[in-house]
């Protein structure tokens, strides 16, 4: 015989219980620690000679293995009783037609080989009971191991007092061996497919926790950025009422003498706040809906040709300074560029009012324009924070890799003040990015960064 | 009794709001943009009591709290307002009252009539 069974010749079409060995007694579920006792087969059983079986009943029995053997479970088949010899060392089973040794230790190995079944790996068998007693009652037990775990086992019980398989037994024993373990392999790789799945999808619904928590945290951000211009028109609103009410009289309900200078003093010291806070809302809205568009891929660009360097200078201009702080620029005459005009000097003002809105009160905030040829690529730097340029430019020149941008795909988190994430979505859009780098004052500096081609990829109207 | 309340917050609109409803009311405020000046100068000249934000750069107003907390107990009223929707922070902080932007000017008014003129 062949020392290996072709898994091919095994078709897998109607099962058919009458072909299964007559001295397979049953399969029994294992109890992990339960010893593996030999089990005595009733007699009326030995007088039935052991007929072939044929493929698809083997199949069968594995199948019905597989569905019942688990990580903790072992399965004793009885087949008959004949004496096997294991090479657990090489994973092959030694089919051995003589009388086995009266003794023989767990997992013990024999020298003389002959026809032998290889089971997949990680599969071995394993002799755990070799012991003969009487012609009658040995037995052989074996158990299909995967490491310490018993996955199976298969009881060899003796029929008819013989010590010998017939050709026939020796070719069903061994398929039976073979297929047990590629069923159990086939059913180890549902399990851990299984597992796999489970951890997959845990790790997204921790990820999706996570994007959770951070859509959270952005939209508490833009509540508490849209809260603050509104107290501020509210009061103003409240304050002008009060001035008007004051300038009342109260018996007739008209301006008193002094009144209408009341109303025109208190007008000019609260429209035009007024009025500022309301474009603060309103670009705070734009930003928003500019934002949402971003996020859909609809952010349309009207990509001409633009000095870098005036987009720059408006944006300062749009910028109210408070008295304390001031912006120096270092930029040359020119820096030409094909961008979305409008876009990029939204996306600087939103920069430079988060730097001073997170800033010390006093100093100032430096603005610098560069252009950069790393590679073949051809870009623009804008930098913005306190800190000088060049340390700047340097240590992102230097530690590229270890500065996330602020959108794409490598993007860590985006930012939750909403001018940020707007202005990195707007970088990105023209195929640059937006870098946030900290500074030695618990600051950061940013890194607006453009290429001078402009995108490859545009939609431009 | 002293009536100088120190108004501590990062927009300097919503500091001149406060001042003209302190002034307005009797009271005589004395704003602050830095949280840190605020702070130096509480803790050089205690205040009949402190109004101030809690986001701010540099010095938060939670840290603000604490220190004047440690310089003067439970002696100095402390109001906070804010415009964030988390409040738990807030929750645990050792303050007087806690006024939520945007409010109403006489929120102010009630405020400093039940925190200074019962003492």
């Amino acid at each position: 015989m062949t020392g290996q069974a072709s898994h091919s010749r095994f078709q897998h079409d109607t099962a058919d219980r009458d072909d299964l060995p007559r001295c397979l007694t049953a399969i029994q579920p294992y109890i992990p620690g339960q010893a593996l006792r030999h089990r005595k087969v009733p007699a009326r059983q030995r007088a039935t000679p052991m007929r072939p079986t044929s493929p698809t009943a083997v199949a069968d029995l594995c199948e019905q293995i597989s569905a019942v053997a688990s990580a903790d479970e072992a399965i004793r088949l009885v087949i008959s009783d004949v004496p096997l010899l294991i090479d657990a060392r090489q994973v092959w089973v030694h089919l051995h037609a003589s009388a086995m040794p009266e003794q023989q230790a767990p997992g013990a190995t024999h020298d003389q080989p002959n026809d032998a079944v290889q089971l997949p790996q990680p599969y071995r068998l394993w002799l755990i009971n070799g012991r003969k007693s009487t012609a009658h009652t040995a037995s052989v037990e074996l158990a299909i191991r995967s490491g310490h775990q018993t996955l199976g086992t298969l009881s060899v019980v003796p029929e008819g007092g013989r010590d010998a398989l017939t050709a026939d037994e020796l070719t069903t024993l061994r398929l039976i061996a073979l297929t047990l373990g590629q069923t159990l392999a086939a059913h180890r790789l549902r399990e851990a497919l299984s597992d796999h799945h489970l951890q997959s999808n845990a790790s997204d619904a921790g990820n999706q926790h996570a994007n959770v928590q951070h859509w959270n945290m952005f939209l508490a951000h833009v509540a508490h950025e849209v809260r603050t211009p509104l107290t501020c028109i509210k009061g103003h609103a409240q304050l002008l009422g009060r001035q008007v009410h004051a300038a009342r009289s109260e018996k007739t309900g008209r301006l008193t003498r002094d009144g209408a200078a009341i109303v025109l003093d208190a007008c000019e010291r609260h429209l035009g706040p007024l009025e500022y806070q309301v474009k603060r809302i309103e670009r705070l809205i734009h930003d928003m809906i500019d934002l949402a568009r971003t996020a859909q891929g609809r952010l349309d660009l009207r990509l001409e040709r633009h000095n870098l360097v005036t987009i720059v200078e408006q944006a300062i201009a749009a910028t109210d300074l408070p008295a304390s702080q001031s912006i120096m620029l270092d930029a040359p005459a020119e820096a030409w560029l094909r961008c979305d005009g409008a876009r990029i000097e939204q996306a600087l003002y939103d920069i430079v009012q988060h730097v001073l809105r997170v800033w010390s009160q006093e100093g100032a905030i430096h603005i610098a324009v560069r252009e950069l040829t790393q590679g073949e690529a051809h870009q623009t730097v804008t930098i913005i924070g306190d800190e000088a340029t060049e340390a700047t430019l340097a240590v992102w020149r230097c530690g590229a890799q270890s500065y996330p941008p602020l959108s794409g795909p490598e993007c860590v988190h985006s930012p939750l003040d909403l001018g940020l994430a707007l202005s990195a979505a707007i970088a990105q859009h023209h195929e640059g990015q937006l870098y946030q780098i900290a500074n030695r004052h618990g600051g950061s500096n940013f890194l607006f960064v453009l290429p001078l081609d402009g995108p490859t990829d545009t939609r431009a109207r | 009794m002293s009536r100088q309340i120190v108004v501590v917050d990062d927009e300097s609109d919503i500091l001149a709001i406060v001042s003209e409803v302190l002034l307005s009311d009797g009271y005589t405020p004395r704003t602050f943009v830095s949280s840190t000046q605020a702070l130096t100068y509480i803790l050089a000249t205690p205040p009949a009591l402190v109004i101030t934000d809690l986001l701010m750069p540099i010095l938060s107003g939670q840290e603000l709290v604490k220190r004047a907390r440690e310089r003067y107990g439970n002696m100095l009223p402390i109001v906070v307002m804010s415009a964030s929707v988390n409040l738990a922070s807030v929750a645990t902080l050792p303050i007087q009252a806690f006024l939520s932007k945007p409010f109403d000017l006489d929120e102010i008014s009630e405020l400093m009539q039940q925190l200074l003129e019962s003492r």
